[in-house]
């Protein structure tokens, strides 16, 4: 092999290295955004129910109904916005929730002590009790909202340095323009080469696989890196 | 090996809405000044000198459980976290099984299982539990915790 066709190898490394990075750094950057939108949603979800019943729109009780359909309904809304790594991992436990019923006899016992039954509380107590479980559909799991920051935060430092690796090899090159667009494409191939790749092994692996999903996330971004790289 | 009802937990007030909750241990109301991590106490059990605590996170729509094992003095010694991401689950059905084994449900369509152990064991970090426990980074741990949880069919 010839030094230069070396250099050639080298350089489809570190290109599809760079894409790598880049396609890591959005994945994490895509979810964290999705858990922050999540985050804001539950809670101007219960502010509204609030307001409604503050209007005399809704009584306590159909915000509590209300509070418990919207949730899971914007907790569908943000698995599809997830990426595919995202989505898998979201799927890996069947859920176990709770009906409005043993809400309301959870709630009535943290709020009136074990002895109570909802059904023998005065009007404005039972309000407190859907009042708690409406409060209760505002909150997001803190534990899984810092996780996704810190992630958010290494997500940003992935692209940071992909983008200065690009930087790098543009400034450095002789032929800069060329090399400027071999980067956005070979870096762009990887990132929608990712998330073609998980969704393909989300297919085949069924859902709840996220070990399988990243694997595909990742083979799919290194091929597509690889294969634009080519026409280079 | 019996269920502990000497225990209560008490939640502690947090500095901000994001941030995990901690409550502090009672033994027959009496305040201990021990911590632990969760706001809702599911169970309690004794076992020999030890205590197992469970606590969820009192979120409804996403809670975990967490899994403390306490020593005589209520240090702990050693704790998992079950759960996921926009997942939820219910504690129930806690049953003891002697001599050592705790068993429950929670999440995933499964019967969890705690076995716990008199001394600590060896373990991998991310290879030794099941799917969707958590745990500190470390290579022992005083329990075992075992399930075979189902995933959400999209």
């Amino acid at each position: 092999m010839s030094e230069s066709d070396d250099r050639t190898a080298f350089e489809s490394a570190i290109q599809a290295l760079e894409a790598e990075l880049a396609n890591a750094g959005v994945h994490v950057t895509i979810d964290a955004g999705a858990r922050e939108a999540y985050v804001r949603q539950v809670r101007a979800m219960a502010a509204e129910l609030r307001a409604q019943v503050a209007r005399g729109e809704l009584t306590w009780a159909q915000a509590a109904s209300q509070a418990q359909e919207t949730r899971n309904a914007i907790m569908n809304a943000i698995r599809g916005r997830s990426t595919p790594v995202g989505r898998a991992i979201a799927q890996r436990l069947k859920s176990e929730g709770k009906t409005l019923n043993e809400l309301i006899a959870r709630k009535t016992i943290q709020l009136f002590g074990p002895n109570a039954q909802f059904t023998q509380l005065p009007s404005s107590a039972q309000n407190r009790v859907y009042a708690e479980i409406v409060k209760s559909a505002a909150k997001a799991n803190p534990e899984v909202t810092t996780t996704m920051r810190r992630l958010s935060r290494a997500g940003r430092g992935l692209l940071v340095v992909s983008i200065a690796i690009s930087a790098y090899s543009v400034a450095t090159a002789e032929d800069k323009a060329q090399v400027a667009v071999r980067e956005l494409a070979v870096t762009g191939a990887g990132i929608a080469g990712g998330v073609a790749g998980g969704a393909l092994a989300g297919l085949a692996c069924g859902p709840g696989a996220p070990v399988c999903v990243t694997v595909g996330a990742f083979v799919g971004g290194a091929l597509a890196a690889f294969g634009v790289d080519l026409f280079f | 090996m019996r269920l502990d009802d000497r225990i209560t937990i008490e939640r502690l007030p947090r500095s901000h809405e994001d941030e995990p909750p901690k409550s502090q241990i009672l033994v027959d109301g009496v305040p201990t000044g021990k911590h632990v991590a969760g706001a809702v106490l599911e169970g309690a059990v004794q076992w020999n000198s030890f205590r197992v605590l469970f606590t969820t996170d009192d979120v409804p729509f996403e809670d975990q459980l967490t899994i403390v094992l306490l020593d005589r003095d209520l240090q702990e010694l050693d704790s998992a976290r079950i759960g996921g991401p926009y997942s939820t689950g219910t504690f129930s059905s806690l049953t003891l099984i002697e001599p050592d084994t705790i068993q429950f449900r929670f999440i995933g369509d499964t019967v969890w299982s705690v076995r716990l152990l008199s001394r600590p064991q060896r373990r991998i970090p991310f290879l030794s539990e099941p799917p969707g426990v958590h745990r500190r980074f470390g290579f022992s741990r005083h329990f075992v915790v075992s399930g075979d949880p189902k995933p959400e069919r999209s």
